[in-house]
């Protein structure tokens, strides 16, 4: 297994998750042969079922100790494994440049990096494929699944050149990422999930649709839940715009909360509606506790 | 009109620009955040920033109006109002009006009107403004000034003020304004205690006092039940021994109530008491019935139960009962002639030596009146025909105007000339209230009769029942057609169907007269046969007599008692003494000399009985009451006093309700407690509204420090 020195990754931090695996719901579809299920049947090392014998079948894979003990003849039934196929959608908008004002921690694009990076290599440790694209108002990089570690590589490297610029169009770009894939598989969306456009659900509905399996994780600064705590504040758009509001967050944060919580509820709950996994991933909290966390989470619900 | 004290402190107002300032310098410097959730924040924190912005603007305007209001404060302004044309502090020139006046002895819990005016005048006093002069004046029916002028030495009008009593007198508010008004130059302020009795106050007009400010204060908000005697008449005024006196007593309830009230006489042995019931704000009558068996003059009083004023309670009257009336008939008839109106009056006058009519009758030719008998006589009869000289004319009207009584018969020619003579001889205050135009006479058939009779509550006993008095049934066969002047037309007492007059009674100087515009005669009409003719006679006696002079003197007013001409054992005719009722003796002045002294005194302070003695005996008796209209103790409309109509100027009288008004009344508006005051207020409510507002925050600051700790 190779190392990688890269901030993004720490190999140390990834042991509290080498008993996590990434599985999908439903079936994958994958190229090779791999250790997730796939919905087709047929030659493969894992029985599935018995099925009567009819004539034509291959007599080779009767099972002749059934016959045995019932005298008739039964085929043994095999599934197919298949490998996992992740695409990894990363929102590199401006939004997700903050590091917080009054409390500093590092940039949500950083810890969406970490997150990214963990779960490529999760993905890829795992014999599995993985792509990665990189969004704001478009897709401006588009990475293939691939499950080589040097793939895996080329991927921190661009993780680590990203900049948080420009504004979100996250519905648009996952649309685009749609029309890019060839098969289906685990859709994994990192983003702040600021984009009000409906066409964020859209695009979801579609990837469903197309039973994908979809896991959104969404980026938020703890100043994002709370107001920062600062006496006077003149708050500007962080993706362009030249409007301002000057306000003392002490009088605005109540109210301020409360409507940021009705937000998250919103997105929670479009993705229940979906069926789609929503995880919400704070910059001060440790992403590999979290992403372990989550894969419990996701494991007890299966 | 607006001024201030300390005009330089106004520079100070140029802190009131130090909130904005401080406002904007300690504004937090806001920090710029690029903030990914800016959408939603805007969404949340917009109404919100706009009740903020509120908030902060209204802070910003408390303590600003506070900074104003303090420097406006420090700089003392103030508000000259009518009245009021002077700085605070500057010196004043007030008179005080006290009233001292009867109804200002009422009681009301426990103490006097008067007393209650006396203190607050003194108050008034006490807050004059260092340097102020000032004079007192108490109202009375003569007003009196503590001191003759203005002046500083308040010590003396304090030591005046608590010295003075009300007194028993009337008020006569123009006069005590009068006086005030010259005390002051016709420029200043003048203040008035009283209680605002509509019957002194009802007639106050402020136009002559154009100069002058009034502050009215009301000593007490309306007026005292009162309950009071407020005339005595008596008929006759002047009886004869054992003839029938009666006294009527008029009481006035000046209350809300009806009130049932007893009077009680006492005169010389004679007491009685008689019920009256009256109805609110009215008056009634109790009527006494006595006489009287020997001459001489006797002092009486009428009373009721005390109330809480108790001077009019009391009301005090004489009888002087004559052991004869003297009375002289003047007439050309024959004396022998049985069938002349000379005859048959003296007759009925005087029926014969032994009957005791109390009536002497002297009977002279109208050329041979002697002046012996024109001086000793108490009442003339002049029946025609009669020609007087002139000096007779004269000399029965001077005695008339004296008080003596005549009786003038207008039958036959001579009458027009006994009209025309009266009337040239006292001026004209001798007259009939008609004119004579000429006799007419009736056809025997038909008659002529007393249209009616119309007594007009006047004091003909006989006419005061119709089938007692009724004259009806007589048939007069001549009179003179009469044009009665219009405004004299009340003292017509009886009336012919034609309009023209057949009896009056008018007064005439301190005596009356009575015309008769009918023939006594046998030949002139049937009267003399009647029964009726005699008492008719007698009760026009009576009339004349019926008086309630002689009692209207009231106390602070000078007055006289006339007494019978005549010689004290020591030679000295004029020698008389005068006793109040407390027993003091009184210097009387002889202002007169005649058949009576008329005795000038000096204004009486209590009303009573003033026994006049010459030589140790009672000659005569003066009557001093209070004045009635003092008993009507109603409270005028004091508003009403405020009536454009009645006030040239505005602002020129003032009603002050309050003691604090009193006080301050005339004074410029002091607006600097009112400054410092909202000031404070301003500053209380910047803190509140701080405290409420940063409350709210602490809260909220405080869940979410706990949130964080969980």
């Amino acid at each position: 297994m190779p190392t990688f020195d890269h901030p993004y990754l720490d190999l140390t931090r990834m042991e509290m998750l080498k008993r996590v695996r990434l599985k999908p719901r439903g079936v994958a579809e994958g190229t090779f042969a791999g250790p997730h299920k796939s919905q087709y049947r047929g030659t493969a090392v894992e029985f599935a079922d018995y099925r009567e014998y009819v004539e034509g079948d291959d007599v080779r894979q009767v099972d002749w100790k059934v016959y045995a003990r019932t005298d008739r003849y039964y085929l043994r039934l095999y599934e197919a494994e298949r490998n996992l196929l992740a695409y990894l959608v990363l929102d590199t908008s401006g939004s997700m440049g903050f590091a917080g004002a009054a409390r500093i921690t590092e940039r949500k694009l950083d810890y969406a990096c970490r997150l990214t990076a963990a779960l490529a290599y999760l993905v890829v440790s795992e014999g599995d494929e993985v792509g990665l694209s990189l969004t704001d108002e478009r897709l401006h990089e588009h990475m293939a699944a691939r499950s080589n570690w040097s793939h895996l590589g080329t991927m921190i490297a661009t993780l680590g050149r990203t900049k948080a610029k420009g504004r979100t169009d996250l519905g648009r770009c996952l649309m685009e990422v749609y029309r890019r894939v060839t098969r289906r598989g685990v859709l994994i969306v990192l983003s702040d999930f600021l984009d009000p456009s409906p066409d964020v659900w859209k695009s979801m509905d579609l990837f469903r649709r197309s039973k994908f399996d979809v896991m959104l994780f969404q980026i938020v600064h703890p100043e994002e839940l709370e107001l920062p705590d600062v006496p006077m504040a003149r708050f500007r758009e962080t993706e362009g715009g030249s409007g301002h509001f000057n306000t003392e967050p002490e009088l605005v944060r109540e109210l301020y909360r409360k409507r940021f919580a009705a937000f998250l509820s919103e997105i929670e709950a479009g993705s229940k509606t979906r069926g789609c996994d929503w995880y919400l991933a704070r910059t001060d909290t440790d992403p590999y506790l979290f992403l372990k966390h989550c894969f419990l989470a996701r494991e007890s619900r299966r | 009109m607006f001024g201030v004290t300390n005009s330089w402190i106004l520079v100070g107002l140029a802190a009131v620009g130090l909130p904005v300032l401080i406002h904007f310098l300690t504004r937090a410097r806001p920090r710029v955040i690029r903030y990914p959730t800016y959408h939603l924040l805007i969404e949340a924190g917009r109404g919100r920033q706009a009740v903020h912005r509120l908030r902060t603007w209204v802070i910003l305007a408390l303590r600003t109006l506070a900074v104003m209001a303090l420097v406006l404060a420090f700089s003392r302004p103030f508000l000259k109002t009518p009245g009021a044309d002077i700085e605070p502090g500057q010196a004043r020139r007030v008179v005080l009006v006290v009233d001292a006046s009867m109804s200002m002895r009422a009681v009301a819990g426990g103490i006097s009107l008067f007393a209650k005016a006396r203190a607050q005048a003194a108050d008034l006093l006490r807050s004059l403004e260092e340097g102020s002069s000032a004079g007192v004046v108490f109202m009375g029916a003569t007003p009196r000034a503590a001191l003759p002028a203005l002046s500083r030495n308040l010590a003396v009008l304090h030591e005046e003020l608590a010295s003075a009593e009300a007194t028993l007198e009337k008020g006569d508010p123009m006069a005590a304004l009068a006086l005030a008004q010259t005390m002051l130059d016709g420029q200043g302020a003048v203040y008035v205690f009283s209680d605002f009795q509509r019957t002194n106050w009802g007639s106050v007009a402020f136009d002559s006092f154009a100069g002058m400010t009034f502050f009215l204060r009301p000593v007490t908000p309306v007026g005292i039940g009162n309950v009071g005697i407020v005339a005595i008449e008596k008929s006759p005024g002047e009886p004869i021994e054992g003839e029938t006196i009666d006294v009527a007593c008029t009481v006035f309830n000046a209350t809300a109530d009806k009130r049932l009230e007893t009077v009680h006489l006492d005169l010389e042995g004679v007491t009685q008491n008689a019920d009256i019931e009256l109805q609110p704000y009215s008056s009634g009558t109790a009527t006494f019935t006595f006489s009287l068996p020997t001459a001489g003059c006797f002092p009486g009083r009428l009373s009721l139960a005390p109330d809480d004023l108790n001077d009019d309670n009391t009301r005090y009257f004489k009888v002087p009962v004559r052991r004869a009336l003297e009375t002289l008939l003047v007439s050309d008839a024959d004396r022998d002639d049985p069938a002349s109106a000379a005859f048959f009056v003296e007759t009925a006058l005087c029926p014969s030596e032994y009957a005791d009519t109390g009536i002497t009758v002297t009977r002279r030719h109208s050329q041979e009146v002697d002046r012996a008998s024109l001086e000793r006589a108490d009442a003339f009869f002049i029946v025609a025909p009669a020609r007087l000289r002139g000096d007779t004319l004269e000399t029965i009207s001077r005695r008339v105007l004296d008080g003596a009584y005549l009786v003038c018969f207008l039958d036959g020619p001579t009458a027009p000339a006994v009209v025309g003579g009266l009337r040239g001889a006292s001026s004209g205050m001798i007259s009939p209230p008609f004119q004579l135009e000429r006799a007419v006479a009736a056809e025997r058939a038909g008659g002529e009769f007393f249209s009616g009779v119309r007594t007009a509550g006047g004091p003909l006993k006989v006419f005061d029942a119709p089938d007692q008095g009724d004259l009806m049934g007589l048939s007069f066969r001549r009179h003179y057609l009469t044009d009665v002047v219009p405004t004299r037309k009340e003292e017509v007492l009886a009336r012919f169907p034609d309009g023209s007059a057949a009896l009056s009674l008018s007064p005439a100087g301190r005596g009356a007269a009575i015309f008769v515009n009918f023939p006594v005669a046998p030949d002139g009409s049937d009267l003399v046969g009647n029964p009726l003719f005699p008492s008719l006679l007698h009760e026009l006696m009576r009339a004349l007599r019926t008086s309630g002079a002689g009692d209207a003197d009231t106390p602070g007013t000078r007055w006289h008692i006339d007494v019978a001409a005549g010689q004290s054992p020591e030679g000295d005719e004029d020698a008389c003494n005068v006793v109040g009722p407390d027993g003091q003796e009184i210097e009387a002045v002889v202002v007169a000399r005649g058949r009576t002294v008329r005795l000038a005194l000096p204004p009486a302070s209590v009303p009573g009985h003033y026994r006049v003695s010459r030589g140790g005996a009672q000659v005569n008796v003066g009557i001093i009451n209070v004045d009635a209209k003092e008993t009507d103790t109603r409270q005028l409309n004091i508003t009403g006093l405020l009536d454009a109509a009645n006030v040239p100027r505005a602002g020129m009288v003032s009603v002050l309700d309050t003691e604090g008004q009193l006080i301050s009344a005339g004074r410029p508006t002091r607006l600097w407690p009112h400054l410092a005051a909202l000031a404070a207020l301003c500053l209380g409510a910047e803190m509140l509204l701080l405290a409420v507002w940063r409350r709210r925050r602490g809260l909220v600051l405080g869940a979410r420090l706990e949130g964080r700790a969980q």
